[in-house]
């Protein structure tokens, strides 16, 4: 049995004159000690999707349908309390802005202790010898427990925020944009430290834009476009044998430092989510659109380990 | 000026004031500390570093939006360090920037058309109607299309990568000989990001425009630039043609450097170079090399003596007492 099954998880935004479907249909698992990426450009829910998990949609978006089963439970239906307890011993987050989640007035070492107090049950000074040996996992200086959140860089902010959820111990890590504001050598450490975590059992889920670092960590990767799944498959059949012309678009569109292929933008723009386009989200965008795919969604389709929606696979045999 | 450089810096140094805790002792972040470098006509090279590493700071100086603490930059055959306001702004018809967020440059309350035609009324090089006229003209060539129809609306209204090709159009319609590009794609989606940089590009081959690119991106950079000049601490560590910097990196902190950059054709890592620690900070960098803290092949030589900058093949430069063996051409 997988760890989490996502099934057609729908989530909409009440806004003024509309309402908009940020998350629309998706559906996944996965695994105990599998590392999952989610790819998409802005707009694609792919950190709408992360948030509800931990149930914590912002408004005024709700989780308008479906399911999210984790470890047996439907999380969707789990009271408050139940919730506050796997926040963070079961699943655990981290956010591109590690000081959304760090209070800027009280010492990072206090603010670690009060986790292990909270969810440990240990006293203060137990509380503290776990936060430090959590600081030496991810070989951040003793001296950052005595510091203000504002006093670290950023990298040394998200790896407290790493040092924080690994402790726990948590089933699975979910990460949204953990890298973003990041420079690449910082980016590669913390890519390491999840992968440590993955070896010792979490599942890590990693919401990024940048489909090249998904390519380098992950065991599978969900590429998502305008609220909806296009593909999802093993890193190597998705990067090596695309089958979505979104997924193909977007590694034509990455350059690449250790290769000369020609870099060949997507036509367009991803669109605006209060008037998406009928049909097939990327059919104005797509270079092998059809008549069919501007009139009716495609299905989504499973073919060999590889799960795709589009209309060009289903002409190819694909099973819905 | 067609073979000579368009812009020649020498030693530029910015180093910003901070106040120390007594106020007695005057204490200094050396932002930029001693840059050297030239741009050719047509020419597109790229400033790559980390946070901190000076290279937005370098292309400030060079367009005087701040003044430097000392060092020469020549743009086209004058020297535009103490140069009076008049002459400058004269200057700045051909010298622009494109900045990171096209939200914090544009005015929101301003339609693109005039936000696009204003910096020709500014300068004086147009009156308003044949500024309009242009700017139309202008959307229409940097991709947004229909410009009449384009120049009627609002930032707001547009997507990312729409709000930059306006900066574009603004940063182009004086039709300058060079421009600073920094961190201007970084924040477009990565379907768009490549289409930006060919927009770029196309400029660069129909005008003949020069550029400075800066970025932290270096497959990006790769895709535009000619040259290439790696900063750490506010100085260059490394400088050359951008093709050969990445095939043989002669600095250890390029190598972790190149190392580092996520990639989908070599997804198996092959790490040669792990680097100590993080980026020191900038107020307290170490003595000798400002690398050794964090280099493996440190010894005590690199902790007491700073390495020059020295050319160690023809355009390839590097600062260095222990450069990487060149890979074979």
């Amino acid at each position: 049995m997988p760890l989490m099954s996502v099934e057609n998880l729908e989530i909409t935004y009440m806004a003024l004159g509309g309402r908009i479907k940020a998350v629309d249909g998706i559906s996944f698992s996965l695994e105990q000690g599998e590392w999952m990426t989610v790819v998409g450009e802005s707009g694609s829910g792919k950190s709408t999707l992360a948030y509800a998990i931990m149930r914590l949609v912002p408004p005024p978006g709700k989780i308008t349908g479906g399911k999210i089963v984790f470890d047996g439970m439907n999380l969707l239906e789990l009271d408050k309390e139940k919730l506050r307890k796997i926040r963070g011993k079961e699943i655990a987050m981290v956010f591109q802005d590690p000081m959304t989640s760090l209070d800027p007035l009280r010492r990072v070492g206090d603010q670690a202790a009060e986790l292990f107090v909270e969810h440990e049950g240990l006293d203060m000074e137990e509380a503290k010898k776990r936060a430090e040996e959590a600081m030496r996992s991810v070989r951040l200086p003793q001296h950052v427990l005595n510091s203000y959140p504002h006093q670290l860089s950023g990298g040394q902010r998200q790896r407290v925020m790493i040092a924080m959820a690994m402790s726990l111990r948590p089933k699975l890590l979910i990460a949204d944009e953990p890298t973003t504001a990041l420079d690449v050598l910082v980016q590669e450490g913390i890519m390491e430290l999840l992968n440590s975590m993955k070896e010792e059992g979490t599942s890590i889920l990693l919401i990024t834009h940048d489909l090249s670092l998904a390519a380098n960590w992950s065991d599978r990767i969900m590429v998502m476009y305008a609220g909806r799944l296009a593909e999802l498959g093993n890193t190597e059949d998705l990067v090596e044998r695309p089958l979505h012309p979104y997924t193909k678009g977007l590694l034509d569109s990455v350059p690449d430092l250790w290769s000369d292929k020609e870099v060949k933008p997507i036509e367009g723009n991803p669109p605006d989510m209060r008037y998406p386009p009928p049909g097939c989200r990327f059919h104005p965008r797509c270079p092998m659109a059809m008549e069919i795919c501007s009139k009716k969604e495609p299905p989504i389709l499973s073919i060999d380990k590889r799960i795709v929606s589009c209309w060009l696979m289903a002409k190819e045999g694909g099973k819905a | 000026m067609s073979d000579g450089p368009i812009l020649r810096v020498r030693d530029l140094k910015k180093y910003f004031e901070i106040s120390s805790l007594l106020g007695r002792t005057r204490a200094f972040v050396k932002a930029v500390d001693g840059v050297s470098f030239e741009i050719g006509d047509k020419e597109v090279f790229s400033l790559i570093g980390e946070s901190g590493s000076g290279k937005t700071t370098t292309g400030r100086l060079i367009l005087r939006l701040i003044e430097p603490t000392s060092g020469s930059i020549n743009f086209m055959g004058k020297e535009i360090v103490g140069m009076a306001e008049e002459e400058m702004r004269r200057m700045r018809k051909d010298m622009q920037i494109i900045f990171q967020d096209p939200y914090a440059s544009l005015n929101p309350r301003m339609r693109i058309g005039d936000a696009v035609a204003e910096p020709l009324i500014v300068s004086g090089l147009a009156n308003e109607e044949e500024a309009k006229e242009r700017a139309i003209e202008m959307l229409d060539r940097v991709g947004l299309i229909p410009g009449k129809e384009m120049a009627q609306r609002l930032p707001h209204n547009l997507s990312g990568g729409q709000r930059q090709r306006v900066a574009i159009a603004r940063a182009m319609i004086t039709r300058p000989k060079f421009i600073v590009a920094d961190e201007a794609v970084s924040m477009l989606d990565m379907s768009i990001k490549a289409s930006i940089v060919s927009l770029l590009e196309s400029f660069r081959r129909e005008v003949g425009l020069s550029m400075l690119f800066i970025t932290h991106d270096i497959s990006i950079a790769k895709l535009i630039s000619d040259r290439v000049a790696i900063m750490y601490l506010g100085k260059i560590v490394e400088m050359g043609p951008m093709r050969r910097i990445i095939e043989s990196p002669a600095h250890p902190y390029t190598k972790a450097l190149l190392e580092a950059v996520p990639s989908v054709m070599r997804r198996k890592r092959e790490k040669t170079i792990e680097l100590k620690g993080e980026m020191p900070d900038p107020r307290n960098p170490p003595s000798g090399c400002r690398f050794s803290n964090r280099c493996p092949f440190a010894n005590e030589r690199c902790h007491r003596e700073e390495p020059a900058l020295v050319e160690i093949e023809r355009g390839h430069f590097v600062s260095c007492h222990f450069p990487l063996p060149p890979a074979s051409h």
